[in-house]
């Protein structure tokens, strides 16, 4: 206890540096976040809440290298170990104390970013204090006992220092280039599917880099698994940098390296990565890029044991273990590909499938959708599905196997990619990401699941919701309302508001003349935004509409854009289309209109919802024939829309106006409000003649 | 008693020390005088558990020494290069060496300190090298070890401030029944400070004796003939040096000294009288009979 007091204190210069440091940063970031003019409205995530990340890459290395450092310096490793303490002590000590030194610090800092939160009223989720100091801790003291290992393998801190980024990443390199390798010959099996074993993320302290090169990771990296995970490695490393600790001979001060053996593992290790990155991707050994990475492999396995033995009788004596490198190398390809062949032959049959779970089509952007995480907690037993899963899985292997397969030429245009969760028979369990040859089919058969139909349906509970957009202009109080509406309006008649989950085939109909509308109570006016938690999970969805089957909701959405409409936004529309055609027009000066058209009478079917957009440019007008057509139908739209009421009515015929200008002598122009617009069935005629008239010529 | 047996210390393919056998009595002051390389600061460090002995072994009471902590808390090692914790003071030095002796007298830091006219609030860094050994001295003698181990400490304290440390050594050894090891290249330094004496060569000790009893076959002579001589005189002796000064000779001889004294006497010499060797007298000689050569007796030796 004594020494781990004196060692607290000893450290206590780098330790007060690093907290401090961390703390400003944290607080000058975190406060633009919290206290900004843009106050952030949803939530951070868990890595956010300690936005220092590189403290914690380094502030490890930094406490190993100085609790240890007196390994490195004659006289202190004799200082140390002339004193009654014994070496077990004194790595327990050095271990606590950067422990404590570490947890305090990360500690701080998320309290400190959660204060901000709190003070700034920014939206944050709960379980991500707890989440983000167990990851932040654990990646730490595994990048410690990396660390640890280095200085009792090393005499000196050049050595150490490589020595622990050896220790660290190498076994990790090597496990990435067989992971890469899985996932370069086997398009069914995604980064996200990998066993624990092979998935780059696991270990959460080499995560941290491998998301800083992979995006796709970045969401996933800090969730529990991976952490208890990582206790298995970080174990391990300090139970590791303990025996070598005690092992450690204290003449090794000032001295590269510990052990004898220690160089030669290490450049061995470093040609078995470098000639595994080509192996593992089929690259034969003799081809000319073969034959620059064993170069390569060979540069490093010299220059390292030139640093390490410099002795030119030891490198010429190591040299046959190159010899083995290549060998590694090439046993790993073939590993590799063994492995691959072995995964690729899980095709169960219908009965040997225990259940299915799908883990949501959106499930690899890291935030799904709320809907995705209640229909990832669902398990599919029933036979069809089974039937249906183990069929889609051997195509998908088939198409592995054989790339040209015809199989898949009969898909249709609905086909869709989803992760799913095999749990089979024997207890395996397989994850694929596989190509469903019709999303409507999958999802029959999911409807049959009560589970799914209660899900598809559901909405978040306001207490999990930190975020809702519907328009800019809109206050809080109108978005909510908006919202209210659609949920109540969506439960009292069963509908599934969540685009992905509607049949696909039935969203968008084709017309005999080729073009394909959204019909009847189909069609769309917006798409609301919104974003959430449960649990440690985020959400944010983008796919729930208001659709017309909502005519309250509709109603309450037309009426509340109308009310920020300026009720001289179509002179100045007018005015904006007449500017582009004057002589006196900039390069740079357009307008942008958008004319969606509800409940258009189409032929073969229900009213249509037709968008056309006009975008008008002074720079399209001197350089594009066609130009001078647009600018006609601007002209002759805006004739019509300009006799146009403003509606909150979806039941008849009505436009949807949204436009803008750019005017180049005044590039500063706000946004103008969007506005809905019903007309008489005169204009009515004369708009749907105009409509078609653009149609026929297709210039929408 | 510190017992080395056939003790082996090697750095790569170099041995430090080679199956050195030694015994240290308790209670003594007990010096260690070798040349640079000789293995004297290996052999303290493997004395007081800071190294591992690659053959052989280094006991205390029977027990081995390294990692063991019950003996170590006994040991205090003063090194020939004092380490101190970064911007630290002498008073936070003894903090940190309380943190692992149990029995660290802070009271008799405080007097020693005051005693060397040392100041212990101030930065290590500013010292020099000598108040650095005063330091570590204090340290070391307030730390509640019994047995010191001192790498050529004295080296660098001048003459009134070695006399003073040896005084409070002298105090440990006598009061306490402390056993002080101290290492050396200079001879002078130890005669007049150890009780027992070991020359240390190429990692074995060649000689271990008691200072006041040089268990040696060395021995001097000075001897006169009338009339003119020369060395065929001396046929018979083992000379290892011969100084003459007119008709008077001195010599250094190996063996039996009652032997060469009779051979002497029987050719009649003026005069023929045993002297007494000093030990760098011993020293010089004993180690030239093994191949090195002394410029000096401190310092400036060449192999």
């Amino acid at each position: 206890m004594k020494m781990y007091r004196e060692t607290f204190k000893r450290l206590s210069p780098i330790g007060l540096a690093l907290a401090i440091a961390t703390l400003i940063y944290t607080i000058i970031t975190g406060g633009q976040d919290c206290f900004g003019e843009s106050t952030r409205s949803y939530s951070t995530s868990a890595i956010g809440m300690t936005p220092v990340l590189l403290y914690y890459a380094f502030s490890a290395v930094i406490f190993g290298m100085y609790g240890f450092s007196f390994l490195f310096k004659r006289s202190a490793s004799d200082a140390y170990h002339s004193l009654p303490v014994t070496r077990t002590d004194l790595y327990l000590s050095t271990t606590l104390a950067t422990a404590t030194w570490m947890g305090g610090t990360i500690v701080l800092n998320v309290l400190c970013m959660l204060g901000m939160q709190l003070i700034g009223g920014c939206p944050f989720v709960p379980a991500y204090v707890p989440l983000s100091i167990a990851y932040f801790f654990v990646a730490s003291m595994i990048i410690y006992a990396a660390t640890a290992i280095g200085c009792a393998l090393s005499g000196t801190y050049l050595t150490a220092l490589a020595s622990t980024g050896i220790v660290l990443f190498l076994p990790r390199f090597i496990q990435f280039i067989i992971a890469r390798g899985v996932v370069d010959k086997t398009s069914i099996i995604g980064w996200l599917d990998l066993g624990m074993w092979l998935n780059p993320m696991t270990n959460v302290a080499t995560g941290m880099v491998v998301m800083q090169s992979r995006s796709l990771f970045e969401p996933f990296a800090v969730q529990w698994p991976y952490i208890l995970y990582s206790l298995l490695p970080m174990a391990a490393g300090l139970v590791v940098g303990w025996l070598l600790f005690l092992r450690r001979p204290s003449e090794a001060a000032e001295h590269g390296t510990s052990r004898k053996l220690w160089p030669l593992v290490t450049a061995t290790l470093l040609a078995v990565a470098a000639m595994a990155m080509i192996t593992v991707n089929n690259q034969a050994l003799i081809s000319v890029v073969g034959a620059a990475i064993v170069a390569v492999a060979f540069l490093i396995f010299v220059v390292y044991q030139v640093v390490a033995a410099r002795t030119v009788k030891q490198i010429l004596l190591s040299l046959p273990c190159l010899l083995l490198a290549g060998a590694l190398a090439y046993g790993v390809s073939l590993g590799t590909g063994q492995a691959v062949q072995s995964m690729l032959n899980v095709t169960p049959k219908p009965d040997e499938i225990a259940s299915v779970t799908f883990r949501g089509h959106d499930y690899k952007l890291g935030t799904p959708e709320y809907v995705t995480l209640l229909l990832n907690r669902i398990s599919y037993t029933d036979d069809e599905m089974k039937k249906y899963i183990s069929s889609s899985l051997s195509d998908a292997v088939d198409r592995v196997n054989d790339p040209r397969n015809a199989a898949y030429d009969e898909y249709s245009q609905y086909q869709m990619i989803e992760p799913i969760t095999l749990k089979l028979t024997n207890g395996q369990t397989v994850d694929r990401t596989i190509l469903f040859k019709n999303i409507d089919t999958l999802n029959e058969l999911r409807e049959k699941d009560s589970a799914y139909q209660t899900a598809i349906r559901s909405f978040p509970d306001q207490a999990n919701m930190q975020y809702l957009y519907v328009n800019r202009n809109f206050t809080d109080a109108e978005c909510q309302a908006i919202w209210d509406s659609l949920k109540t309006e969506a439960k009292a008649l069963n509908l599934v508001t969540n685009d992905y989950y509607r049949k696909q085939s039935e969203t968008d109909t084709l017309d005999p003349s080729g073009y394909s509308y959204q019909r009847g109570n189909a069609q769309v006016l917006i798409s609301l935004s919104y974003g959430g938690y449960v649990g440690d999970r985020r959400f944010v969805d983008y796919n729930t509409s208001v659709r017309m089957e909502t005519p309250k909701t509709a109603a309450l959405l037309m009426k509340t854009y109308n009310k920020y409409m300026k009720p001289d936004t179509i002179a100045r529309m007018r005015e904006a289309i007449k500017h582009i055609s004057s002589p006196l027009a900039l390069e740079n000066d357009s307008v942008n209109i958008s004319l969606t058209f509800f409940n258009v009478p189409r032929t073969g079917g229900e009213p249509a919802q037709i968008p056309i957009n006009l975008y008008l440019s002074v720079y399209n007008k001197r350089n594009d024939s066609s130009s001078a057509t647009y600018m006609d139908y601007a002209d002759r739209f805006a004739d019509i829309v300009k006799r146009g009421t403003p509606t909150d009515d979806p039941n008849g015929m009505f436009v949807w106006l949204s436009w803008n200008d750019y005017d180049s002598s005044n590039p500063s122009s706000e946004q103008e409000p969007d506005c809905f617009l019903s007309f008489s069935d005169a204009d009515q005629q004369a708009l749907i003649s105009l409509i078609d008239e653009m149609q026929t010529a297709n210039l929408y | 008693m510190i017992i080395a047996q056939n003790l082996t210390k090697r750095f790569s393919d170099v041995a430090a020390l080679d199956q050195l056998n030694c015994h240290i009595p308790e209670g003594c002051v007990y010096g260690l005088v070798g040349a640079n390389g000789a293995g004297k600061s290996t052999f303290l460090r493997l004395a007081c558990g800071v190294y591992r002995p690659d053959e052989g072994s280094i006991t205390m009471d029977g027990h081995d020494i390294y990692e063991n902590i019950q003996l170590k808390k006994r040991f205090a090692f003063v090194p020939d290069e004092f380490w101190m914790l970064p911007q630290s003071t002498v008073r936070r030095m003894a903090t940190f060496y309380a943190s692992s002796y149990e029995h660290f007298d802070f009271k008799r830091f405080e007097s020693l300190a005051h005693e060397l006219n040392l100041p212990v609030s101030k930065p290590l860094s500013t010292f020099s090298k000598g108040m650095r050994r005063q330091a570590a001295t204090i340290l070391a003698l307030s730390s509640g070890a019994d047995h010191y181990f001192f790498d050529e400490t004295f080296d660098g304290l001048d003459p009134v401030m070695r006399n003073l440390v040896k005084q409070k050594l002298y105090a440990e050894v006598f009061d306490r029944g402390a056993t002080v090891i101290i290492t050396s290249h200079s001879l002078r330094e130890l005669e007049d400070t150890c009780d027992q004496l070991a020359l240390l060569y190429k990692g074995g000790i060649v000689l271990e004796s008691d200072v006041g009893d040089l268990k040696t076959s060395l021995f001097k002579l000075q001897v006169a003939f009338s009339g003119d001589y020369d060395a065929s005189a001396f046929e018979g002796l083992e000379v290892l040096n011969i100084n003459r000064q007119g008709s008077v000779s001195t010599l250094i001889v190996r063996g039996s000294k009652e032997k060469s004294h009779a051979l002497l006497a029987a050719k009649a010499p003026l005069l023929l009288e045993t002297l007494p060797l000093t030990l760098e007298e011993v020293f010089i000689y004993e180690m030239e009979a093994l191949g090195y050569a002394f410029e000096t007796a401190e310092g400036g030796n060449k192999q």
